[in-house]
């Protein structure tokens, strides 16, 4: 106190004029709304860290609009290793959500861009990700991601997703959706996702009937992916409008068919071939099929294609070994065909 | 004033507009290149520019570095009436980029930061405190205060609470 006392009465020593040249633009003086934009392109453990810099910088942190709720993110080194040991796993869950509800907590709750929460949770801890989940819908948040996919360990009952918390009012900020290891069931009268352009499912328990339910109103959906999903045996994308312009199917071992929407522009397919779409013109620029088994499948390829996608311009196949690989059969103009032979 | 507004003649196809600074420098660019910023768009959309956009709170030489950053990034909206401008590639404007806030020093980057955000030019906001943020990244409580002058009005005490507070930040 002492001290500033001494500066101030030096600068009145050499006047106004002296004061106002040795003033400088400080970060401290910007707006708080920037000083948010800033931390916010801090990663979350290292904003968090800026709450102790001085009583302005406080609570910066908590307008953090990009929240990376992950083990990597929030918890430190000791707390991962000791994942290696099943008890060890189920004390991290814990002291995991402990953090997450903490940091909820502190969060002042506006305009966040993306919630990602990533860890090995189940259902038995539903209540803290139900928490989540409203905190989502209430910041208004744009993406939301809950991989709950372990590497490591089985999971027990994977965490069923809250649809209950979603109403036609409430949903409507949501653009991206990512889930992993959950377990989707969608009530009868789900309105879908009305403004939701991106959806992820990454080994989702959910059945072609309820895929079906759930991408029923999803008018705006534009990218599609489905990954590893062991329930789905049909994927039909007809009634989805032309929005849909890109499909990306990852080792479904039980799909059967896809059905496509005419609107698609890219498909990505990794899997046993199965026939990809039932007579009719396509707008499809860009495939891209991997598959262990395509050799077999080459005579649909080069003869069913060309009649149904006219438009192709990028063929990628990626196979194990490929005997026969006459392009000349392709009569596709502006094609261009690229064969990866691996294994 | 009014000769100003008949100095703003076309060229290329683009109306052109003139921005004012604080200390009263005069910068003459197209629409194209002034709507980036979302203020002036607004501006033009409501025919308010036709006598020069004053613009009170931005010095001459930060108004020069948003110009230059606006005409360099105008590239496809500014395509039919300059091909050299659309032809920058991606490199090139990542590398003008980094040139154009790395020197600076930090009262003239919070300026430019203070005008991005005046003008609502989103692009340029965002690449200035991307510039802060990398400079804040990395270091400790006391090597930030240092860097930005920030003055620690903490008790000991208060710092412990908070260090407890948001403990899983400061553990490793």
């Amino acid at each position: 106190m002492e001290k500033r006392k001494r500066i101030a009465s030096k600068e009145d020593q050499h006047g106004q004029m002296m004061k106002r040249k040795k003033w400088r633009l400080q970060l401290s003086n910007l707006p708080e709304d920037i000083l948010c934009t800033i931390v916010s392109k801090l990663p979350l453990r290292e904003a968090a860290r800026t709450s102790i810099l001085s009583s302005q910088w406080n609570r910066t942190w908590c307008s953090h609009t990009n929240l990376n709720l992950s083990y990597r993110s929030i918890m430190s080194r000791r707390y991962i290793e000791r994942d290696i040991r099943p008890e060890g796993r189920k004390l991290n869950a814990e002291e995991f959500i402990r953090r997450v509800d903490a940091i909820l907590q502190q969060h002042n709750g506006g305009g966040v861009e993306k919630i990602e929460v990533i860890g090995l949770l189940e259902n038995e801890n539903a209540y803290h990700i139900n928490g989540w989940v409203n905190f989502a819908i209430k910041s208004k948040t744009k993406q939301l991601v809950l991989d709950f996919r372990s590497f490591h360990w089985p999971i027990d009952e994977p965490y069923n997703f809250a649809f209950q918390i979603f109403d036609a009012a409430n949903m409507e900020n949501l653009q991206s959706l990512k889930l992993g290891s959950i377990s989707l069931k969608p009530p009868a009268d789900f309105k879908g996702f009305q403004n939701l352009k991106r959806l992820k499912l990454l080994d989702v328990g959910i059945t072609d009937e309820d895929l079906q339910l759930l991408l029923s109103n999803c008018n705006c959906l534009e990218f599609l992916g489905i990954y590893c999903c062991k329930l789905i045996t049909s994927l039909r994308t007809t009634h989805l409008s032309t929005q849909l312009k890109h499909l990306y199917v990852y080792e479904c071992p039980c799909l059967k068919e896809i059905e496509l929407n005419s609107g698609l522009t890219t498909l990505e397919y990794i899997g046993p071939l199965i026939p990809l779409a039932p007579p009719g013109i396509y707008v499809l620029t860009n495939l891209r099929i991997k598959s262990w088994d395509i050799s077999d499948s080459l005579q649909y390829i080069f003869t069913e294609l060309p009649s149904t996608l006219p438009r192709l311009e990028m063929l990628t196949l990626q196979c194990r070994e490929l005997e026969v690989a006459d392009t000349s059969l392709l009569y596709i103009p502006n094609l261009l065909v690229d064969f990866h032979l691996t294994g | 004033m009014a000769a100003a507004a008949a100095e703003a003649t076309t060229d290329g196809g683009g109306k052109m507009i003139i921005l004012i600074s604080a200390d009263g420098k005069r910068f003459e660019v197209t629409e194209a290149v002034a709507s980036q910023s979302q203020l002036i768009s607004n501006m033009i959309e409501d025919d308010c520019t036709e006598n020069g956009v004053r613009l009170p709170n931005v010095d001459g030489d930060i108004l020069t570095m948003v110009v230059d950053y606006c005409n360099m990034h105008a590239g496809d909206a500014a395509a039919a009436g300059d091909t050299m401008k659309a032809s920058s590639t991606e490199e090139e404007l990542k590398k003008f980029d980094a040139e154009l806030v790395q020197a600076l020093e930090n009262p003239v980057l919070f300026k430019l930061i203070l005008a991005a955000n005046f003008l609502n030019i989103k692009s340029l906001l965002d690449m200035t405190c991307q510039r802060v943020a990398d400079m804040m990244s990395g270091k400790t409580p006391e090597q930030m205060r240092e860097t930005f002058s920030i003055e620690n009005d903490f008790t000991p005490e208060e710092e412990a609470a908070i260090r407890q507070e948001n403990a899983w930040a400061f553990d490793d």
